[in-house]
């Protein structure tokens, strides 16, 4: 059977919902193809390509911009490479840090931050990451619609203030992967050293590596556990 | 006195330093004519405590090493709110007498070092006496304590910079020192702590350094009255790192031993597939104290450096022996840096032990079944020089020693990732599972293992043979029953659904009622193709093509019925000849089982009762 073609836009959760898991089962050779798209060889080449590749399958709309992928239902598809056991197998990427104008986004605050923002539905599509499958061969998961529940927010918020109180001081240097529970920030991976502007720890202006906030795999692979056992719960789902 | 500004780099192209020098700075360090005097105690304490006490990691870290160095086998750490409202520290050390109580808490008091040459050779964790004064001076801080062979204790009691009032006090023998609301009286200080999480998981990840260096020690970690960690003295480091890096981990770390002269290093390091992003798992110790040292850790990256990618970094448990001479540990208050009089013979130790590990192990290979190979020389034959290619873990039972019997270990990135080993536990512990599923049946116990097939158990009725291939089908064909006669059989949904081929034919059959009975979920993908995306919640979930072929063929076979399907797809879940049985778990699960089922066909289990028994011993 071949993987469905690109659709419209969803205009509502069940539509995504049925859409994304009409995916599941297929690789992404197989859905590459319908798309005419070629898969990279190197999963380095590959950053990103999972999401663009199932963003017109399912009528997402925003692209690469900051607003949510789906823009009109408020969610974020987020793909995650997944060993068989269930396991995400590297960090999941939420949005930059830093960079001109930070205080007027209201980036500092939790409550009006583009972290939230982005986080607050999430579908999660799992992608088998074995390393020893190649890429055209790996395969579609079960996706799910996430919320973060009191606890997973209260985590993200913590772990958000703390790194924030980096940020706004322009403690850069001390701003490494190693902060943060379930939330850290860390160079792009993407990024090939790329520079934004930021503030420095004396307060000017500066030149600052680009950054990014990250979940950890732990804290995904949470999410995406509890998101399922919570559609099980739901016949609908 | 002026200050002088913009000394570092200029942001900003063209642009001209405005700040304004002088003025209120300058007024800020205008000259005052004040005497020089000598600090009053508190204050030096209070500064000394800058560098000593960084947060309340930098507090149990003083307090267990002293614990260590009084000789303590047993240290209970009781935290509230990550440290920073209480740490508690309780050992069964030596414990101390009243007078050297109150001595200890004077700067610079200490029983470890006497003359200064002493520092050349010192062999205890700490010695500069600086760490009980300066945790007093910024604490609410209480001592009890009771010296071995003494009649009975003192607790002391001292905030900050008051005067600590001594008083009698009953207690076992040691010591328990109890530190509340760290720098009450340093607020600037407070403010830099985390939150309690982060604060926490510092401490938890020194009583995981410290554990591994101290197998012989029981330490227990308590947070909020709840246990986090807890590590019984198993007097072995092979066990203690299984307790602290877990029994997954363990199976990818080798054994490596180096001796070149007066120097030693041993320890466990893992295979060049086991590898971390960052550096946290390399652990090593000179002479019992964790260090970070540069040396060290270079000399560990330089022998995996062919073999990892750059941000990755190997795993490692390294002990080094050195002679206290050889190494001065007296650099900073932390201690956690140390300095090489020989620095390049130690790089080179530690470089050559790994490459001689790394060299000769069998990679890729699948490690002999005659294990031990303890003792072999290695090709560079050095004075003293043995390796041991011991996986740390070798099969389900904790190897004391390394059990000969033990399944084929293959380095595990080479291999298919296989179910892990159960927990050790005691074999002997009865079971009693049948109670937690609400029947009254008495417990089973079970035995053991004979020819790795026939498990050997005990009941209040006699003796009980198993055959324990045949009987683990019959319990999961009786869970899968059991599941089906819910309204909706319990699940797994696959986190990804498997394609399976079938024929048309087969397809149609996957398609009948009694699969989704079972609790599979099973549609349509194409041609003869279907797409698995549940599973019974019994079975595993990695092979669930298999389950639908055994229950595909079962129907096309006509065995239809509930319970023949069910059949079919259990003896698929059941373990492969050579694989463990799981016994224990198997004795429960078939001790709740009704008699009607036990003794349905074929024979699974046969029982002899004590006269049956006796009946073979004729006497």
């Amino acid at each position: 059977m071949l993987p469905p073609e690109p659709g419209r836009v969803p205009r509502t959760e069940e539509e995504l919902l049925t859409r994304v898991r009409m995916l599941a089962g297929y690789t992404i050779g197989q859905l590459a193809e319908r798309l005419g798209r070629k898969v990279p060889e190197e999963t380095r080449r590959a950053k990103g390509f999972f999401g663009q590749l199932l963003e017109p399958v399912l009528g997402a709309t925003a692209s690469s911009r900051s607003t949510p992928d789906f823009e009109r239902l408020g969610v974020e598809m987020k793909t995650v490479p997944m060993s068989k056991v269930g396991v995400p197998l590297e960090s999941t990427y939420v949005c930059t840090v830093g960079g001109a104008g930070l205080e007027t986004r209201g980036d500092l605050d939790w409550g009006t931050s583009r972290v939230r923002h982005k986080l607050c539905r999430v579908l999660w599509v799992p992608i088998q990451g074995d390393p020893t499958i190649p890429l055209a061969d790996r395969r579609i998961g079960a996706a799910v619609l996430w919320t973060p529940d009191e606890n997973e927010e209260q985590l993200l918020r913590r772990d958000f203030d703390e790194l924030m109180e980096y940020v706004r001081l322009g403690r850069w240097q001390e701003l490494t992967g190693h902060l943060g529970a379930v939330l850290q920030v860390r160079p792009k991976g993407d990024s090939g050293g790329a520079q934004a502007w930021g503030v420095d720890d004396e307060g000017r202006r500066a030149k600052i590596p680009a950054r990014g906030f990250y979940l950890r795999p732990a804290f995904t692979g949470g999410a995406i556990r509890n998101a399922l056992n919570r559609s099980r719960q739901t016949p609908s789902a | 006195m002026t200050r002088r500004y913009g000394c570092g780099p200029r942001y900003g192209r063209g642009k001209v330093d405005r700040r304004i020098v002088g003025g209120a700075a300058s007024r800020h360090y205008a000259p005052v004519n004040r005497r020089i005097h000598v600090l009053p105690d508190h204050v030096a304490n209070q500064i000394a405590a800058g560098e000593v006490v960084e947060r309340p990691e930098s507090v149990v870290k003083e307090l267990v090493e002293n614990a260590l160095d009084a000789g303590a086998t047993r240290i209970r750490i009781e935290l509230e709110d990550g440290g920073q409202r209480l740490i508690r520290i309780l050992d069964d050390g030596c414990g101390m007498s009243p007078d050297d109580a109150m001595t200890a808490l004077l700067r610079h008091a200490t029983s470890k070092v006497r003359v200064a040459d002493d520092l050349k050779t010192i062999e205890t964790l700490g010695f500069r006496g600086e760490a009980l004064p300066s945790i007093r001076s910024i604490s609410r801080f209480s001592m009890r304590t009771r010296e071995r062979g003494a009649d009975e204790g003192v607790r002391i009691v001292g905030h900050g910079a008051d005067e600590p009032i001594m008083e009698p006090a009953g207690g076992p023998v040691g010591t328990e020192i109890t530190v509340e609301e760290l720098f009450f009286n340093v607020p600037a200080r407070r403010k830099f702590l985390k939150q309690s999480s982060t604060e926490l998981q510092r401490i938890r990840s020194f009583v995981e350094r410290i554990a591994l260096g101290w197998p012989e020690v029981h330490f227990t970690l308590v947070h909020g009255g709840k246990t986090s960690l807890d590590f019984p003295a198993d007097g072995n480091l092979q066990d203690r790192i299984i307790s602290v890096l877990g029994r997954e981990s363990c199976k990818r770390l080798w054994e490596v031993e180096l001796t070149v002269g007066d120097h030693r290093v041993t320890g466990f390091a893992g295979d060049p597939g086991f590898v971390k992003a960052n550096a946290n798992w390399i652990y090593t110790f000179i002479n019992g104290r964790f260090v970070r040292d540069k040396v060290i850790q270079h000399a560990i990256t330089q022998a995996y450096s062919s073999l990892l990618e750059r941000q990755q970094f190997p795993v490692a448990v390294l002990f080094l022996f050195v002679p206290p001479g050889s190494v001065d540990i007296n650099v900073h208050p932390t201690k956690s840096e140390v300095r090489f009089v020989e620095s390049g013979a130690i790089h080179g130790l530690v470089l050559r032990a790994l490459r001689l590990m790394l060299n000769d192990a069998p990679w890729g290979l699948t490690a002999p079944t005659s294990l031990p190979m303890v003792g072999r020389s290695s090709p560079l034959g050095g004075e003293g020089t043995s390796l041991s290619f011991l996986p740390l873990l070798l099969g389900e039972a904790a190897p004391q020693p390394p059990a000969v019997h033990a399944p084929p270990v293959t380095p595990a990135w080479t291999r298919e990732p296989t179910p892990a080993p159960r927990a050790a536990e005691p074999e002997s512990a009865p079971v009693e599972r049948g109670e937690t599923r609400g029947q009254t049946k008495p417990a089973w116990r079970c035995v053991g293992v004979v020819l790795g097939r026939w498990v050997v158990a005990e009941s209040p009725d006699g003796l009980v043979l198993i055959d324990g291939p045949a009987a683990s089908v019959r319990v999961m064909e009786q869970r899968l029953l059991r599941g089906a006669a819910l309204p909706t059989a319990p699940a797994q949904q696959l986190l990804f659904p498997e394609p399976v081929t079938l024929t048309p034919r087969e397809a149609g059959l996957a398609a009948l009622p009694v699969l989704a009975e079972l609790g599979f979920a099973v549609e349509p993908f194409g041609g003869g193709d279907v797409l698995v995306s549940a599973v019974p919640a019994p079975l595993p979930a990695l092979e669930p093509a298999r389950f639908i072929r055994a229950a595909v063929a079962a129907i096309a076979a006509g065995r239809s019925q509930l319970n023949e399907v069910a059949r079919a797809v259990a003896e698929q879940a059941a373990p492969m000849p050579g694989e463990p049985l799981g016994e224990r778990e198997l004795v429960a699960d078939l001790a709740t089982l009704s008699p009607a089922v036990l003794s349905m066909r074929p024979t699974v289990i046969t029982s002899f009762s004590p006269y049956a028994l006796e009946r073979l011993f004729p006497r």
